[in-house]
């Protein structure tokens, strides 16, 4: 489920070698809300900050925004995956509802987005350190979306599910979701096939970005 | 619909690329693929000069839409219909009115800009033919060669505040002028009297789309 990129190990080599200082934190990772690692639950709320876009091969929809909501999970020796069954939590949040407003695909026909099941964020990054101004690398997990248009999908009615790419900024407080298709989000299901736009199979993109309201305090994963 | 249905006329080999392109480089545009989309159309025409109201269709629109662009192409056959009106006024004539599609129909498709669907506009052109005039209920001779001299260009389009839905349908309306009438016998200059002139109207709902 973790996606590493090259880029980010060299750039976790480079800290290693110009920062020895700063506390590194490969796995097992702690993950603290208000400065307190104690192990609990913390809701949250999501907005998103611009469109949400959404791509399979032959088709672009758009959402103008979306929102979330779930619990971030603290506590201390996170493997950073999500391992059923949970709780005890090894990732760092799951997202458990989510709305998406305004959504079409690109020739403007209003599309209904849900979320089925929860979606777990993961994390996977050697390099994360405890200062709060991390950009921790990982991916939302166990994503399952339906997506219909508004007359009970009649003509278009399927479904995604796998993971995207993301990425948590501690200094924004910001989720940064960029699945940019490399096979690991595919449309599973397919009921009604959107006049020929969407296939099984279909690899997708995602990209997304979310500000995060804690309101226990900010998220620190180290 | 079957999967069999489902035609898409991609070139195989180049949507793969393109869809490799775009999932190695962005969320980007799709990969372009020609989707083959067919709806129900019936509608109607309103003849200015005549006064006259004309049935078209019920027939189908078979469309191939470019996935990425929204430029499609398609046909429309119109079955043959009838027609009656007043020359002068007061003078009851009938005829039979085929319009005989000249060309393929093409046209765009974007999003609506006020969102809720999207933007429609096509233009299609047709010869129109007259058969079986009839003045105050008596045949003239007319022959069967009485069309158009020119074919008439029809665009429609969905009207400003009704979106067209890709997925369900919706209505287009268009406006077009009729030129003179040659091989029509005796008749032309009746005809020609009569019937070429602007501010023709054309209504026309499309439904139940599907891929063909």
């Amino acid at each position: 489920m973790f996606k590493k990129t090259m880029l980010v190990g060299a750039a976790a080599s480079a800290m290693v070698l110009c920062a020895p200082a700063m506390a590194q934190a490969a796995p097992p990772y702690t993950v603290s809300v208000g400065g307190s690692s104690a192990t609990a639950d913390h809701s949250f709320t999501a907005s998103s900050v611009g469109a949400i876009t959404f791509t399979v091969p032959l088709d672009t929809m758009t959402c103008t925004s979306a929102d979330a909501s779930g619990k971030v999970h603290s506590g201390t020796g996170m493997s950073g995956a999500y391992t059923p069954p949970s709780p005890p939590w090894n990732n760092p949040a799951t997202i458990s509802g989510s709305t998406w407003t305004g959504c079409s695909e690109q020739f403007g026909t209003p599309l209904q987005v849900t979320q089925n099941g929860d979606w777990q964020l993961e994390v996977d990054d050697p390099s994360v350190t405890s200062a709060q101004t991390d950009v921790v690398q990982g991916d939302i997990t166990h994503i399952d979306a339906h997506v219909q248009d508004m007359i009970g999908g009649a003509v278009c009615d399927f479904e995604v599910t796998g993971s995207a790419n993301a990425s948590f900024d501690e200094a924004k407080q910001q989720l940064d979701v960029n699945e940019t298709g490399d096979g690991s989000l595919i449309v599973s299901a397919v009921t009604q096939n959107c006049l020929g736009f969407v296939s099984v199979g279909d690899v997708a993109t995602f990209k997304g970005t979310y500000n995060i309201s804690v309101p226990d305090g900010a998220v620190n994963i180290s | 619909m079957t999967a069999l249905l489902t035609r898409r006329t991609v070139r195989a080999g180049m949507a793969a690329a393109a869809a490799l392109a775009a999932i190695a480089v962005t969320s980007g545009p799709a990969s372009a693929a020609e989707l083959d989309i067919t709806y129900d159309a019936s509608g109607s025409t309103d003849v200015a000069t005549t006064g006259s109201t004309i049935a078209l269709g019920p027939t189908t629109l078979a469309t191939s839409l470019d996935s990425t662009t929204g430029a499609f192409t398609g046909t429309m056959e119109l079955p043959a219909a009838h027609t009656d009106f007043d020359a002068a006024g007061f003078i009851p004539m009938s005829a039979d009115v085929t319009f005989e599609e000249v060309g393929q129909v093409s046209g765009s498709l974007s999003a609506d800009p006020a969102g809720g669907g999207s933007d429609v506009s096509a233009t299609a052109e047709y010869d129109i033919r007259l058969s079986d005039i009839k003045v105050v209920g008596f045949p003239t001779f007319t022959g069967s060669r009485c069309r158009t001299k020119e074919p008439v260009t029809i665009t429609i389009a969905n009207p400003p505040d009704q979106p067209f839905a890709v997925f369900s349908g919706g209505r287009l309306t268009g406006s077009y002028s009729i030129g003179d009438f040659a091989n029509c016998g005796l008749n032309t200059w009746l005809v020609n009297a009569l019937v070429p002139g602007g501010g023709n109207t054309i209504a026309l709902d499309l439904s139940n789309p599907r891929t063909s």
